[in-house]
């Protein structure tokens, strides 16, 4: 985009991609992100590429006047049968690990939203009476305001599969701009898919007993996945729930806490960013990326 | 005819289990000899997902061609229909009862916006 183009970083990083995560939903991730995304660019005149990759449940567009809208759609290879070419043979249904094919007798079934596009299928099949067709599964949106570029995936509602218009928001970007991913709740395979390869994961918490059980979790995800990970508390109060212990412990640097505040609750719901709602935010914000970049972000480095 | 019944154990005594994909065994029932055979549904009961389309395989592939449930989903449905097999849905108490009240016409076959999954 022109906004891209026209500015250049300022921000001197190691750190390009930043996936935000959290485990446990609703812990504010998309505030954070957005936050951290309008404060890099305002404060600092530096274009920020936002990714949303909740796609599930996109909702950082929320926070942002965009102007005009990109659309696209985001579609996935899956097989179709050709029964003249087909011998019933059953090579194709026992190729498929997901279950996605099933022969009734001379008659293929597919299920194509079990199908995870591997080819195997067509791979095993001696008569090729399978090809490859495009199946939609999402739409995915780009829009800029400020300097922010926000690219976002939404996967079409009762599609079980998410990784694939993940994967199309990451690789929607060549921006030579800070990355901020807002990425999807929970430890499964869409969180993988948008962790893998940040340069830094920043986790998203709440002092309560789900979100230390589940900061365990996504940490223990992020060890795996060799991507080095720092806290948020987020909603913080005089509760702790063990997070600081359980941090500590893991050499996890706390780089911030944002407090349990009314004022911050209910302009969040108007949905203002959180560099917004007060100046110290955005200050606070920037800071967190600067210390991003110097500190050492814990867990098991490569 | 063949008659598959889902059930919570191999024998025709034990009780009917009201899942389809995920039920323990399916039970089929072959009229020319009166006789029962249990199968295990090991490979659907574990299955990530699609349960319903690796147990409607499963009756498929033993020439079954009514099944006797509680309920099914919509891809399970999808598949026994492409399969050619009828779906009796409401079956309660043992497979044996199961089977006397279908042959009394007392299930209802399934259609497609019936097959809605677990209750």
């Amino acid at each position: 985009m022109g906004m891209s183009a026209a500015l250049t970083p300022t921000v001197r990083s190691n750190i390009v991609k930043l996936c935000v995560v959290s485990g446990k939903g609703g812990t504010g991730k998309t505030t954070l992100s957005v936050g951290l995304a309008c404060a890099l660019a305002e404060a600092q005149g530096t274009a920020v590429t936002l990714l949303d990759c909740d796609v599930e449940e996109p909702n950082a567009h929320l926070y942002l006047q965009l102007g005009t809208l990109v659309k696209r759609e985001i579609s996935v290879l899956v097989p179709v049968w050709d029964p003249k070419d087909c011998t019933a043979c059953g090579a194709c249904k026992r190729a498929c690990d997901f279950g996605a094919l099933a022969l009734f007798g001379d008659h293929l079934e597919i299920f194509a939203e079990h199908c995870h596009s591997c080819g195997a299928c067509l791979y095993a099949c001696p008569q090729q009476a399978l090809m490859e067709v495009p199946r939609s599964v999402g739409r995915l949106q780009k829009g800029t305001v400020a300097g922010v570029e926000l690219i976002w995936g939404e996967l079409t509602v009762g599609e079980p599969r998410s990784v694939p218009v993940i994967e199309a928001v990451l690789e929607a970007t060549q921006a030579d701009t800070p990355v901020i991913i807002d990425g999807p709740p929970g430890t499964s395979c869409a969180l993988i898919a948008a962790a893998d390869g940040a340069d830094a994961a920043l986790v998203v918490t709440e002092p309560t007993l789900f979100g230390l059980h589940d900061l365990t979790a996504v940490l223990d995800v992020l060890d795996t996945l060799e991507v080095p990970a720092a806290v948020v508390i987020n909603k913080a109060n005089d509760e702790d729930s063990g997070i600081r212990a359980l941090c500590r412990a893991r050499g996890v640097p706390v780089l911030l806490e944002i407090p349990f505040d009314r004022q911050l609750a209910e302009r969040g719901a108007e949905a203002v960013p959180l560099n917004r709602i007060d100046p110290a935010w955005g200050a606070q914000l920037v800071r967190l990326w600067e210390m991003l970049q110097s500190h050492e972000a814990g867990g098991k480095t490569p | 005819m063949k008659i598959a019944v889902t059930s919570q154990g191999e024998t025709p005594e034990s009780s009917v289990d009201e899942r389809f994909g995920r039920a323990y065994w399916i039970l089929i029932y072959d009229e020319v000899d009166d006789s029962w055979e249990a199968l295990e549904n090991s490979v659907a009961r574990n299955a990530m997902q699609g349960a319903g389309i690796q147990a409607a395989q499963l009756v498929s592939d033993h020439q079954a061609t009514v099944l006797i449930t509680g309920v099914t989903g919509p891809k399970a449905f999808r598949a026994l229909d492409a399969a050619g097999v009828r779906v009796m849905h409401g079956a309660k108490g043992t497979v044996q009862e199961a089977l006397q009240i279908f042959c009394a016409g007392g299930l209802t076959e399934a259609s497609a916006d019936m097959a809605v999954g677990a209750p």
